[in-house]
């Protein structure tokens, strides 16, 4: 195995260095001028509109009016951004480590050369790809309501051993509860980390376990003293990226809550309640205002974590 | 030696240049549609003796949609000079509706709520139908209920249903639990909630009495009108009423939970929202709900049968009943003000079309209509007819105040203080108190 990656090392570095055929560089241009315009008309455009509208009182019937600063001094006043942010903070502060701690796990085990290695990756895989999506929040709906399988699977071990009193309780429906639901459907699309992990292990050479049996450390010690230094650049790599994709989540919250971040905000996401703003309250400058806040809050996030990166990421070049 | 595989420069460079040439040219070629387009439109605007296309949009389900796009066809014969497209949806549509808004290109005719009268028609998104009136005729609706929705003295919509709140009781589950039948002759809010409270007992605990009342914005205003304030929940500025009438409410709500006659909080609340068939009464959950009484055909549609019992009141001969629900609407954003006005008529008013369109919408707010359809009403609708009748008798003269700008997302607000008291955080008066705050912020922000 480390043979074959030293070899593609090479094969990649020597493809590197042979020159660029003239020519190439036209093609490729034409070649990308697609995506080019789509990312002038679809991305830039909208995204400098928004930050102009974002100054406006634009309200989507109305032409918009310069009012200043008025949307972002509003911000600071409004109690329920506040609980949304709030939501979004326990939410990505919570899942988000869960899920890459169930990623890494799982990972780890199919390392370990599991027969239908394949089967099992795209059967774990597959949850990253329906997660969002409305059908499976649908779906999260009905397991745990109050007559969802949820409930139904406590109810039997109740009646085998009673522990809980669970009775009429809608584990979507009630305040304390619904946030917890939307995290485990988080932590459930662990997939997507768990294949960019499930390569990075396959990176750590074999000679470096080999040693350390050599001098007797224990499974536990190989982990903390040679996988998880060695997967630090992974797992940054998966922090940063599942990071930026928890702050944006919506679908989820506004299909479990039936679009109003209920019961009483508890699933009030950043971006739902700015989706309500925008297209429910008509407040479309106050709601471009927050998608800029939101924009700020992402770019301090990430880089705080490149910037705490150089005291934990092991780099080993 | 030249590797064959690879193409001469020249070669290579005419081959770059054929893909750009063809790019522009599907570029240039659509930019010309679009052009082309415009020079239709504007055509047709400066001459207007082709036919004109009247775009007509509302929300509803499967049924609805045959039904209109029959309609439209049998308006368009009538009219002669148009043509009508559909544009049609059972969900987001208040989303496109204002996504369409702001791009400009909003249908010409609208199916609008009370609440979107007023948050489309003062942000100048609606066609005031005084300037167009010499086309529509609303002579068969009562003046009551054609001035209902009034934004800042002006009327941006005709009403195409009469509605009235009344209590779904689900006679199935009355006879199965071997419960009786409410008196609902001038029957209390305490009598109903007596009756309500026996039946978690009565069914062993498998179904709840009412469901829960106190999210329902529409009675509210009505609890409001029944306690002397004949303006319901709104003023100008914002809440007309004192805390203490909100109050009242949620507690009847919250009292009703404490005692069983209503379920537990996350009960209610997960059956909340959405269409009637997912709510407590809808699942078969509750043996009464307060609703809107045109849903009675789509509760009937579940299996069980309904009936419609009076409203409750708190003194005698106050029902305090409203009776808006739906309209039509022209937008600003229509080239064709004048023919969209026709078609809205013969939406509202033909018979040929009252023909296809029947009841589905809930009970017509024409009078003549009503008159024409009423032999081929079923027997829920005619359930909705004699209960309009008798409400009609009793309603205060006053049409209750609408709601003004920014108090279109009082429902959804009421909703969530609602949740926040029923699941014991914040007691009924503190909830009224904090309801009442925000609402009247939502609307001095909106003025």
């Amino acid at each position: 195995m480390p043979a074959d990656g030293a070899q593609l090392r090479e094969s990649v570095r020597k493809a590197a260095k042979t020159p660029h055929k003239r020519g190439d560089g036209k093609a490729a241009a034409l070649f990308l001028l697609p995506w080019f315009i789509g990312l002038a008309v679809i991305v830039v455009g909208p995204l400098l509109a928004s930050l102009y509208l974002s100054f406006t009182n634009y309200d989507l019937f109305r032409d918009p009016k310069f009012i200043g600063l008025e949307n972002y001094a509003r911000l600071f006043q409004d109690e329920r951004l506040g609980q949304s942010l709030q939501v979004t903070f326990t939410y990505v502060f919570v899942s988000v480590p869960l899920q890459l701690a169930a990623a890494l796990g799982l990972a780890m085990v199919l390392d370990r050369g599991v027969r239908g290695l394949s089967f099992y990756r795209s059967v774990f895989y597959l949850p990253s790809l329906l997660g969002a999506s409305v059908a499976i929040a649908i779906l999260w709906r009905q397991l745990f309501g109050t007559d969802g399988v949820i409930n139904q699977a406590l109810e039997w071990f109740n009646g085998i051993q009673p522990l809980i009193q669970i009775g009429t309780h809608g584990w979507v429906s009630d305040p304390d509860t619904a946030l917890g639901t939307l995290m485990i459907l988080n932590v459930w699309t662990f997939g997507s980390p768990m294949v960019i992990f499930l390569a990075g292990l396959r990176q750590i050479p074999e000679m470096y376990y080999e040693a350390a049996s050599l001098d007797g450390a224990s499974r536990f010690r190989q982990f903390f003293s040679i996988t998880f230094p060695m997967l630090t650049p992974v797992v940054f790599f998966n922090l940063v990226l599942q990071i930026i994709n928890a702050f944006q989540s919506f679908t989820q919250a506004f299909i479990v809550s039936g679009g109003t971040g209920g019961p009483v905000d508890s699933t009030l996401f950043y971006t739902l309640y700015l989706y309500l703003q925008g297209f429910a309250n008509f407040n479309m400058g106050y709601a471009s205002a927050m998608a800029w806040l939101l924009v700020l809050i992402i770019g301090a996030m990430t880089a705080l974590n490149f910037f705490a990166s150089k005291y934990w990421v092991f780099h080993d070049d | 030696m030249r590797d064959p595989m690879r193409p001469r420069k020249a070669e290579r460079l005419r081959r770059g240049m054929t893909a750009v040439a063809a790019g522009s040219a599907v570029l240039l070629t659509l930019t010309a549609c679009g052009q082309e387009d415009n020079l239709a439109q504007d055509d047709e605007t400066s001459s207007s003796t082709g036919p004109v296309e009247i775009r007509v949009a509302w929300w509803g389900a499967e049924g609805r949609h045959e039904q209109t796009q029959e309609a439209l066809k049998v308006c368009e014969e009538a009219l002669g000079n148009v043509t009508t497209s559909a544009e049609y949806t059972s969900q987001g549509y208040e989303d496109r509706l204002a996504t369409q808004f702001a791009a400009g290109d909003a249908p010409d005719i609208i199916q609008v709520t009370s609440g979107h009268v007023t948050s489309y028609g003062q942000r100048g998104g609606l066609v005031d139908i005084s300037t167009v009136m010499d086309q529509i005729d609303t002579s068969a609706i009562s003046p009551g209920v054609l001035n209902q929705d009034l934004v800042a003295g002006k009327n941006y919509a005709v009403p195409i249903t009469v509605n009235a709140s009344g209590i779904m009781l689900n006679v199935t589950l009355m006879e199965q639990y071997g419960l009786e039948r409410p008196d609902d002759e001038d029957w209390t809010w305490d009598d109903l909630f007596e009756y309500a409270s026996t039946v978690n007992e009565a069914s062993d605990g498998a179904i709840w009495g009412l469901q829960q009342p106190s999210e329902d914005l529409r009675l509210l205003g009505i609890w409001a009108r029944q306690l002397g304030h004949p303006d319901g929940l709104f003023s100008e500025t914002g809440v007309g009423v004192d805390t203490d009438v909100i109050s009242s409410f949620l507690e009847y709500g919250y009292d009703l939970q404490a005692s069983g006659g209503s379920a537990p909080a996350s009960v209610s609340i997960e059956h909340q929202g959405g269409g009637v068939e997912q709510t407590m009464i809808g699942t078969g959950k509750a043996l009464m709900a307060v609703r809107p009484i045109n849903e009675i055909t789509a509760l009937a549609a579940t299996g069980s049968e309904f009936e419609l019992l009076q409203l409750p009141v708190h003194e005698e001969g106050k029902t305090g009943q409203t009776f808006r629900s739906m309209s039509w609407a022209i937008t600003s954003d229509s080239e064709h003000p004048v023919e969209a006005a026709q078609v809205l008529n013969c939406l509202q008013g033909n018979l040929d079309a009252a023909d296809i369109l029947q009841a589905e919408r809930g009970l017509p707010a024409n009078q003549e209509v009503v008159e024409h359809i009423k032999a081929d009403l079923s027997p829920e609708q005619q359930m909705m007819a004699d209960f309009v009748d008798v409400v009609q008798e009793n309603a205060p003269e006053a049409a209750p105040v609408a709601p003004p700008p920014g108090a279109d997302t009082a429902e959804t607000m009421l909703r969530r203080y609602a949740e926040d008291m029923l699941f014991d955080r914040v007691s009924p008066a503190e909830t009224a108190e904090q309801f009442t705050t925000e609402l009247n912020q939502s609307v001095s922000d909106a003025g």
